[in-house]
């Protein structure tokens, strides 16, 4: 809990002093490779995780501005998730390739690799957008890029580790990400 | 119905035109009073025709009539007193008598009777003159031959009253020719005054009609030729504003043939005198009238530049008027506008993100929250809140620019100390990596600025200095006067901005490729309110820059 807490400070960076900060990589590795996966607990928070009847998800997060990445990481977490941050799209592809995600939250405007462009590597990765860009096309962008999911800023971090449960349950029913896409935003 | 003016002008039009005919009409009077007076005198010289001719074998015939009378009265006297004195005037009148003979011979064949008259007034005349001379032959051989003399009187007598017969008749021809002559003078006078009467009263009638109806067709051809010129003046007048009109103009007739085309048109569409139409128009007429109902702007590639297109067609009997409006410059503001509006939503919606999402963390009651962890998101509530402001301020400056409702309070402000507090400020927030500094020049440096806003823009430059250095750095600000104006600079050894963006980084909304950008965040208003000040301060904003090897951007402002 302590480590956690640590962690999270030395990751927020004042956004009135934006800089490079590409801290979120130092404690992405909780399974060591050989180890089997098993549900961790990351969170600092309660002794029951909300989810803790399933098994415990990852999910890549590439976010780059600090406090947005600590909100998300710090929620993801209390809600029983495997945070893997990135500050960016190149960190994230790389990371997603060593880590192998259970899902991808991935800002749509980034320093490098755009979100776009990152969920076209991400194969076999079911991709969130999170994004301030919230018009209609914005939305059509995503869900062309193959999105099954979109969250637009400013959202309630609370409830994102839910949505994601959701998001997933609805994608192991089948039909794609068009049928979560659907569920989300109705048919297109 | 003429208006006032028209009756005005059409009196100033017949003015000239009466005093012209007035003259006309004075000349065909003097004309004609020539010719009556010309027709006179002709007259007057026929009469010393006949003065010379008929006049004198007038008065020559009378004047042989009374030699003869004179010569017989002699002869006469003679043959009754036998005195020889008494013969002078028979001498005298024997010698004139042939010799106004002669003078008749000359002028004979005046009158057709004449001839005939004379012959037998010269047998005659030689009848008496052999009558004469025998009498005084007789007188002179004696007092028997006077006798005989004194008897054949009465025989001489009836030869003279012949020739008085004949001359008389001679007399009565010359007569009548000169009256014959004289009656047909001034008939032929009367002709010609006839003549020039009719002549000057038609010439008269003429000018009359010309000046009663001519200054009425003047005035209307007048009329028409003005309205020609006004029309044709017109027709200049409408090139002349098509030609200076932006909009491409084209007239086309009903086959589609384009008839008329301003300048725009001819090089929008590349048309030549003499074409009827042109490759690149009849595409752009098929990509209007494609979707005709809708007349909203359309994309058009024209030379290979993709041009925004309004199209307004107009139908007339003749064909149709079309105009073209390249409306690419109001696309490109409104998509940079929209652009703008998502951007700046997008700015404001992620330090909001951010505050709501800390505070319902924060409000998350079951869980319990580090202490530490409760200040960072706190901390961060602060800074987000302070970054909206930030946002916000800038819009605000931006949309003051704009409607020019920017108030600046110029006074004395100390470069120098500004900057240093300013580093000072950035030093204590600075990423690791970076390295601020400034450098001092030897003396003071006031710049006559408004401090607030120059605070603004030096501010915005450490910042973006800061933030377009994300491998670390240093970033040094310097101090310097040059000549009547102080420059301040600040050098970073960051990315850098490539050359063909140098100067659109001023741009209002333009950003560097967004998703490079995005990282470092930015409403793409920064430096077009920073050029926008510094330039309403009196100065410049410029930049310098490699590519890759950083920026060093340059305030330079009047000393104060």
């Amino acid at each position: 809990m302590h480590r956690v807490s640590v962690r999270l400070k030395a990751e927020y960076i004042s956004p009135m002093a934006v800089g490079s900060a590409l801290f979120a990589g130092d404690d992405r590795g909780t399974n060591r490779p050989g180890e089997p996966a098993r549900p961790r607990r990351l969170s600092l928070v309660g002794d029951e995780p909300e989810a803790a009847q399933s098994r415990e998800l990852t999910v890549l997060l590439v976010e780059d501005d600090p406090a947005m990445r600590l909100l998300c990481t710090y929620n993801l977490e209390a809600g029983g998730f495997r945070v893997l941050a990135a500050s960016g799209g190149r960190e994230g592809v790389e990371l997603a390739e060593s880590e192998k995600p259970d899902i991808a939250l991935l800002d749509v405007m980034l320093p490098d690799l755009g979100g776009f462009e990152v969920a076209q590597r991400l194969r076999a990765v079911p991709i969130v957008f999170l994004s301030a860009r919230a018009s209609d096309a914005d939305l059509e962008r995503g869900r062309a890029a193959g999105a099954i999911d979109y969250v637009t800023k400013p959202f309630d971090p609370v409830s994102l580790p839910e949505r994601l449960r959701e998001d997933l349950e609805e994608l192991r029913k089948g039909g794609g990400a068009h049928r979560v896409w659907t569920m989300r935003f109705g048919s297109v | 119905m003429p208006t006032p003016q028209d009756r005005e002008a059409a009196r100033r039009a017949q003015r000239p035109v009466k005093v012209a005919l007035g003259i006309l009409v004075c000349i065909v009077v003097v004309l004609v009073a020539a010719g009556a007076v010309a027709a006179y005198r002709v007259y007057e010289l026929g009469n010393h025709r006949f003065v010379d001719q008929a006049g004198p074998f007038f008065a020559v015939t009378e004047d042989v009539s009374v030699e003869m009378l004179n010569e017989e009265t002699s002869v006469r006297g003679y043959v009754i007193t036998g005195d020889p004195s008494t013969l002078q005037p028979y001498r005298q009148g024997r010698k004139y008598s042939s010799i106004e003979l002669a003078l008749l011979a000359k002028d004979e064949s005046f009158s057709p009777a004449v001839p005939s008259h004379l012959a037998a007034i010269r047998s005659e005349v030689a009848g008496l003159q052999s009558y004469f001379a025998r009498e005084i032959a007789l007188v002179k051989s004696g007092p028997a031959g006077r006798r005989l003399a004194q008897q054949r009187i009465l025989a001489g007598k009836s030869l003279f009253d012949r020739f008085r017969k004949t001359s008389e008749a001679l007399i009565a021809d010359a007569a009548a020719v000169i009256q014959k002559s004289h009656r047909e003078q001034r008939s032929t006078l009367v002709m010609w005054w006839i003549v020039l009467g009719v002549a000057g009263f038609v010439a008269a009638a003429i000018a009359a009609g010309l000046y009663k109806r001519v200054p009425k067709r003047l005035y209307e051809l007048f009329r028409e030729e003005r309205m020609a010129r006004r029309d044709a003046q017109q027709s200049a007048d409408a090139a002349r504003a098509l030609a200076h009109v932006r909009e491409a103009v084209v007239l086309l007739d009903p086959n589609g043939d384009a008839r008329y085309w301003n300048p725009t048109a001819a090089t929008q569409f590349g048309l030549a005198p003499g074409d009827r139409t042109s490759p690149t128009l009849t595409r752009v007429m098929g990509e209007f009238h494609h979707d005709g109902d809708n007349p909203g702007a359309r994309p058009v590639t024209v030379e290979g530049r993709e041009l925004w297109l309004t199209a307004v067609e107009t139908d007339f009997e003749e064909g149709r008027v079309v105009v073209f409006r390249n409306v690419s410059d109001d696309v490109r503001l409104e998509r940079l506008r929209s652009e703008f509006v998502a951007t700046a939503a997008h700015e404001l919606r992620t330090p909001l993100a951010a505050v709501y999402g800390a505070v319902r963390t924060l409000r998350q009651q079951e869980r319990a929250i580090a202490a530490d962890v409760r200040d960072q998101f706190l901390l961060m509530i602060e800074d987000e809140s302070e970054r909206l402001r930030l946002v916000m301020d800038q819009l605000l400056v931006s949309a003051q620019i704009d409607s020019a409702d920017l108030h600046l309070h110029r006074q004395q402000v100390d470069a120098v100390a500004m900057c240093e507090s300013l580093v000072g400020s950035a030093d204590a927030r600075k990423p690791t990596g970076i390295e601020l500094a400034v450098e001092r020049p030897a003396g003071p440096v006031s710049l006559y600025a408004d401090p607030d806003r120059l605070r603004q823009v030096l501010a915005n430059l450490i910042d973006n200095a800061i933030k377009y250095s994300p491998g670390g750095g240093r970033v040094e600000v310097r101090v310097h006067a040059n000549g009547r104006y102080g420059e301040i600079t600040v050098e970073d050894e960051g990315l850098g901005i490539p050359a063909h963006e140098q100067q659109r980084i001023f741009e209002k909304f333009y950003r560097l490729d967004p998703s490079m950008t995005k990282g470092v965040g930015g409403s793409g208003l920064g430096l077009y309110i920073s050029r926008e000040l510094v330039r309403q301060m009196g100065g410049t904003l410029s930049v310098e820059s490699r590519y890759g090897s950083g920026s060093t951007f340059t305030v330079s402002l009047p000393l104060a």
